[in-house]
């Protein structure tokens, strides 16, 4: 590919921004915590993780609540694992759903390999959908996440019920082929800031609505997953730079998935610019299109509250 | 003369278009009618619910009355605001006579809203409701604290000169079949979800409010037709507006087709996109509970 030697040149260069990333996820494990949130409905940060193994992988995985019914798997960022969704995007969710998140192959506690393509990724996911056994799922992607929801709506229809997509854009996603040269800009910066500078706008509202997150995401003190290794970053970066390479049949090919789609997105995303969300929005045919004004990659992370009514009701309805 | 003709043709069948609503006019209405002088027009209006600090004014849509808005937004709409509709001049209840042009309605609105005694709303504009609530925020955004436009787009819009001839399109269908093919898409599920809206829009059978007159539907109509009018300064104004607002739109609309909140969503600074699939210009109406809760979320944010 014309393309994979500046793949390759950029790789080395940004790797040690995603793991700077993934500090986020590990930094405060050892500090003594104050305990589980005292709300009851805080799932987040007491689910036990545990393991299931499907062609070769052990994955790790957690189921967040008490609810029966289709379960709704949610497929993380690039360089994120289990622990870093933000508790209030999870706890909310789970109150009205079964919620499981999980590790893919070869990141945080799951074993293997992490695919360098998007496709060998959405495999691993439906490994490990049939490993817990489950015939039907709704799905939550966020940015390669959702790249990888995209997917599997396309080679395993049967097995998806709805899907919610945020962060996202389809293959050859405007803008998205800059995400080194984004990356690179967070160079010196601590892990908050990182997570501030690429996951939120740059007014002082959504940087203050990124703190409370970033708090929340380090609230879990015990039991924590395992970091994302170097080996697992470079793999998701790769794949991410594939998937950013222009497709022109990319949009006709999402006029295939015929299961309700909700769309949720930030209109500062610079990593995924939200022209990419309207057109995948006009694309699929059953997409419901959510825009929120001051937000960026991370606007789920900053609009908690009001995205989850919207994830609800979208979920609920017939 | 082309505009002229097709006010001709619209004309003849105005009636027909609007005797779902006369018909079915009488209500058991627990909220009054009431009225106020503005200017040289008497204007009829109502509130419902007495909650929230800012009064929520509603704006109509072409050939609309106070009884056309579907009950389940209103009722849902005033569990956390106060609402207010009314009907601008000439149109129903009210007196004088209905303004050709979006800008006098849009004086004529805040006019309203002076006479209220209100400081300042949260508008929520409907297709051409939208194009007075755009015009307004443009012209005098300080009586206007956040707005929500539904099934609207910008002047200019694309495809809204067309308005007439869809109209005309289905002038001689029963007006349970204009209502579900103007507002609704043509799937089953959407044209389901249009009949519930009709039935209860339909349901207030007392005190129901008059239906508009041929002038008052011309004069609107012809509102419309000059907003349609493509205008190359329609977005440099609408990137100079500072005012919150929430664009919601149904992805089937045929009357505002989705290109235009989608470019309008683009010049605005500060707004919020909602769309919505099997879904057309009465989004709103189909999806009462949902549109209710996205506009609460945006109002209290």
């Amino acid at each position: 590919m014309k393309n994979s030697k500046t793949i390759n040149a950029m790789k080395s260069f940004i790797l040690f921004i995603l793991l700077g990333l993934s500090i986020v996820s590990c930094k405060k494990d050892d500090l003594p915590g104050n305990g589980p949130g005292k709300s009851p409905i805080d799932y987040h940060q007491t689910a036990e993780t545990r393991f299931v193994s499907r062609d070769g992988t052990n994955f790790a995985y957690r189921v967040l609540g008490q609810k029966t019914g289709t379960p709704l798997v949610m497929i993380s960022a690039l360089g994120n694992s289990m622990d870093d969704w933000d508790p209030a995007v999870t706890n909310g969710l789970a109150q009205q759903y079964k919620v499981v998140i999980f590790d893919i192959p070869g990141v945080g506690s799951s074993s293997g390999t992490t695919p360098d393509n998007i496709p060998d990724m959405a495999k691993g996911v439906v490994s490990f959908i049939h490993a817990m056994g489950y015939t039907k799922v709704n799905l939550l992607g966020f940015s390669m996440g959702s790249f990888i929801s995209q997917q599997i709506a396309l080679t395993n229809p049967d097995l998806v019920n709805k899907i919610i997509l945020t962060g996202t854009g389809p293959k050859g996603a405007e803008g998205l082929a800059n995400l080194p040269n984004i990356l690179a800009t967070t160079v010196g910066l601590t892990p908050e800031e990182v997570f501030l500078a690429s996951f939120f706008a740059q007014s002082a509202e959504s940087q203050s609505a990124g703190k409370l997150s970033y708090e929340r995401i380090q609230k879990r003190t015990v039991k924590r997953d395992a970091p994302v290794s170097q080996e697992s970053a470079g793999a998701g970066l790769t794949a991410v730079l594939t998937w950013a390479q222009p497709d022109p049949n990319a949009l006709k090919e999402l006029g295939n998935i015929t299961q309700p789609v909700l769309i949720a997105q930030g209109e500062h995303d610079f990593l995924v610019p939200v022209n990419n969300a309207i057109n995948m929005s006009k694309s699929i045919p059953n997409a419901q299109l959510i825009v929120y004004p001051d937000g960026a990659h991370g606007a789920i992370y900053q609009y908690h509250d009001e995205f989850i009514q919207t994830a609800i009701k979208f979920l609920s309805t017939k | 003369m082309k505009i002229f003709s097709t006010l001709v043709i619209l004309v003849a069948l105005i009636a027909n278009f609007n005797s779902f609503s006369s018909n079915a006019r009488k209500g058991n209405n627990p909220v009054e009618t009431k009225t106020i002088n503005v200017g040289d027009a008497k204007i009829a209006y109502r509130i419902y619910g007495d909650t929230g600090a800012t009064p929520l004014v509603l704006l109509a849509p072409l050939g609309s009355s106070m009884d056309d808005w579907d009950p389940a937004v209103i009722n849902g709409l005033t569990k956390y605001s106060q609402v207010v509709v009314f009907d601008s001049k000439g149109v129903g209840t009210s007196t004088g006579k209905t303004p050709t042009t979006i800008a006098a309605m849009a004086k004529d609105a805040i006019s309203f809203i002076k006479a209220l005694g209100y400081q300042k709303v949260n508008l929520l504009g409907f297709s051409m409701g939208g194009f007075i609530a755009q015009e307004i925020v443009e012209t005098q955004p300080q009586w206007v604290n956040k707005l929500i436009l539904v099934g609207t787009g910008p002047q200019g819009s694309e495809g809204l000169a067309d308005v007439g001839n869809k109209i005309s399109s289905i002038a001689n269908l029963d007006p349970q079949e204009q209502f579900l093919q103007s507002l609704f898409a043509p799937s089953a599920q959407s044209r389901q979800l249009g009949k519930e809206s009709f039935a209860r829009i339909a349901a207030k059978k007392e005190g129901r409010d008059l239906p508009l007159s041929k002038e008052a539907f011309v004069g609107e109509l012809t509102a419309v037709l000059g907003w349609a009018q493509p205008d190359s300064t329609a977005f440099a104004r609408a990137a100079n507006v500072s005012t919150q607002t929430l664009i919601v739109a149904g992805k089937n609309d045929l009357l505002v087709p989705i290109v235009n909140p989608i470019k309008l969503y683009q010049a605005l600074p500060n707004a919020r996109l909602l769309l919505l699939p099997d879904a057309g210009h009465g989004v709103m109406f189909q999806y009462p509970d949902l549109f209710v809760q996205e506009a609460e979320n945006f109002l209290k944010n």
